[in-house]
């Protein structure tokens, strides 16, 4: 295309920039102002004259917040691995394979990719129980299969879909076994794939709320969602401390976006666009 | 990436049929083995535990001792008639098309102006995208605190002459009676959906944007040859070319929409006269808070319905399309 944009797009853009920013700069601005700039008239001061970094230290200090960052770590990680591992199986054997029921069994994984949670949360809640699961990590780890799984299983199959079936015939010319072509070739291949999907796992699993919610409900096994939610308490809501937890949670987030912005969004969109 | 995707599917098809004798039993065995472990998961923690829920529902199981004799269809008899579900049927309803409209129409506008080969494109559409790797609770939690009466937004308003509490305004636009509840759009709704399209536009926005970027610059020389005008060429070629597009993102934001939980619950929670309720926070409310299973379990179901009633009939068909 040779027409160039006019300044009226930019006026446009400009526009949405801040609907799309605001809230991030207000949450920043509130996390580094002292408790008499929260409120009133004082709020709509861009910049404060005494920038403190209290709320960060209380957010460590009064809260076990450095203890919900390790759990969301350690529960994201741990589910990111195992089911992106198992899932690169069954999305190999869906996307380069021949077999009868192919398109039933990838209808009833991507069906399942779109279930509300909420269907399954009192069983397994009854279900982690019963194995005095609850409060612990594998109480989380296993409830999040049944999002991960799927979502795993369904990215993967198109970034597999995408690799030249030439390479794989080559492989069986030579008399390779199918196993050796999934690691020799087809995986070395897929590794970018496979990232991508990891990533879009790992933030589904980091954001995770209702299971988590519901499961752990005890201070040391909680994770970083449900904290935030949790931080404000009977009476008062310390929100110096919330904005700075949420701007701890973001800036990692924030940065995994610009970092793999392109990826993610070709991951996300891939599975969904039809061309 | 689209022709690599397209020869592959191609090749797909004609590969097989000739090496099919030879290779077939070897060949399922092997898949078959691949697939087990996912298709055991995926059928013990998610279909199973989804036909246990159909089994609660179906169950008087409404006390802290589990009752498994059967109901029939009670719980669900009970629910339509309750003030609290057919609020959250309305608000789900509202909530829902007024979601995904905006997302649709800020979607392609959005990426209509991205297309026009913009200076530093790259840094806008990441703008746009960041809330989209956020937690619907952080986004409820800042939009709570955005829309606190004391400072932001509604201390804006209150300054420039509009004092009012519109988020949790219990009046609801052009009610009607209808059940037990005033039918209409409930004010405060309209702040959790301002959230959620704060949240989720971007990704619409990349949707549309893979979407334009397939469609040829040929299609556009030619329409300009014929005299078209910039606007013409969008109205009567582009957006109609993105339709298919427009499905996959309604699609997507529906299911969203029809199991939201966590944004409402983090933002506003139920609100007075359960104007912001939806039927996700009504089901953990009753089951987890007063153990009310079965009725919690006949929430869940219909949630389930809902979404099942959007995503069937869009696999059927791509699926259709796809071979």
């Amino acid at each position: 295309m040779q027409k160039k944009a006019g300044p009226l797009f930019y006026v446009f853009l400009a526009v949405f920039v801040f609907f799309v920013m605001f809230p991030f700069l207000w949450i920043l601005l509130s996390s580094i102002k002292p408790l008499s700039e929260l409120f009133g008239d004082r709020a709509f001061n861009w910049f404060t004259s005494h920038p403190t970094l209290k709320s960060y230290v209380s957010v460590f200090v009064n809260y076990p917040f450095l203890r919900y960052l390790w759990n969301s770590t350690v529960v994201a990680t741990i589910t990111t691995v195992y089911t992106v591992f198992v899932a690169a199986f069954a999305a190999y054997a869906i996307a380069r394979l021949e077999f009868k029921g192919k398109a039933v069994i990838l209808g009833i994984v991507l069906a399942v990719s779109m279930f509300p949670q909420i269907a399954t949360i009192s069983p397994i809640y009854m279900f982690v129980k019963k194995f005095g699961l609850t409060n612990s990590y594998l109480g989380l780890i296993i409830p999040y299969t049944t999002f991960a799984l799927p979502l795993s299983i369904w990215l993967l199959v198109t970034f597999f879909r995408k690799i030249p079936f030439d390479l794989e015939e080559a492989a069986k010319m030579d008399g390779a076994t199918p196993m050796q072509t999934y690691f020799k070739v087809i995986l070395p291949l897929a590794v970018p794939g496979v990232f991508t999907t990891s990533i879009l796992v790992f933030i589904a699993a980091w954001n995770e709320f209702l299971f988590s919610f519901t499961i752990n409900t005890a201070e040391k096994y909680k994770t970083v969602p449900v904290g935030i939610a949790m931080f404000q308490g009977q009476y008062t809501i310390p929100w110096g401390e919330i904005s700075a937890a949420t701007v701890i949670v973001t800036i990692p987030l924030v940065i995994m976006v610009l970092l793999f912005q392109r990826r993610i969004v070709s991951g996300l969109t891939s599975g969904s666009v039809k061309e | 990436m689209e022709t690599v995707k397209v020869t592959a599917e191609t090749k797909a098809t004609v590969v097989p049929a000739t090496r099919k004798k030879r290779k077939l039993t070897a060949d399922h065995w092997f898949a078959f083995s691949f697939l087990l472990p996912s298709i055991v998961l995926i059928f013990i923690f998610v279909y199973g535990f989804i036909g246990w829920t159909g089994y609660v529902s179906l169950s008087s199981w409404n006390s802290l001792v589990p009752d498994f004799s059967f109901a029939g269809l009670k719980n669900y008899a009970y629910l339509f008639s309750d003030f609290r579900f057919q609020a959250d049927l309305r608000n789900t309803l509202v909530f829902t098309i007024l979601f995904i409209s905006v997302v649709i129409i800020l979607g392609q506008f959005l990426a209509i102006l991205l297309d026009q080969k913009l200076r530093g494109e790259s840094i806008f559409r990441n703008i746009f995208f960041f809330p989209m790797a956020l937690s619907f609770v952080v986004t409820g939690v800042v939009w709570q605190w955005l829309l606190n009466p004391s400072t932001g937004i509604n201390l804006f308003l209150k300054k420039i002459g509009f004092e009012s509490k519109w988020y949790t305004d219990t009046n609801i636009l052009a009610s009607l009676h209808w059940g037990k509840i005033e039918f209409g759009v409930p004010v405060a709704m309209i702040a959790v959906v301002i959230a959620a399209v704060w949240q989720m536009t971007g990704f619409a926005v990349a949707m549309y944007l893979a979407g334009l970027r397939a469609i040829p610059d040929e299609v556009r020389e030619a329409a300009r040859m014929d005299g078209a005008t910039e606007f013409q060429i969008y109205r009567k070629i582009i957006i109609p070319l993105l339709r298919p597009i427009t499905v996959s993102v309604i699609i997507i934001m529906a299911h969203i929409s029809l199991k939201i939980f966590d944004l409402i619950y983090a933002m506003t929670g139920p609100g007075a006269n359960f104007v912001t309720d939806v039927p996700g926070v009504y089901m953990f409310e009753t089951t987890f808070r007063g153990n009310y299973y079965a009725n919690g379990a006949a929430i869940a179901i219909i949630m389930l319905l809902s979404v099942a009633l959007f995503i069937v009939p869009y696999l059927i068909s791509s699926r259709k399309g796809e071979s």
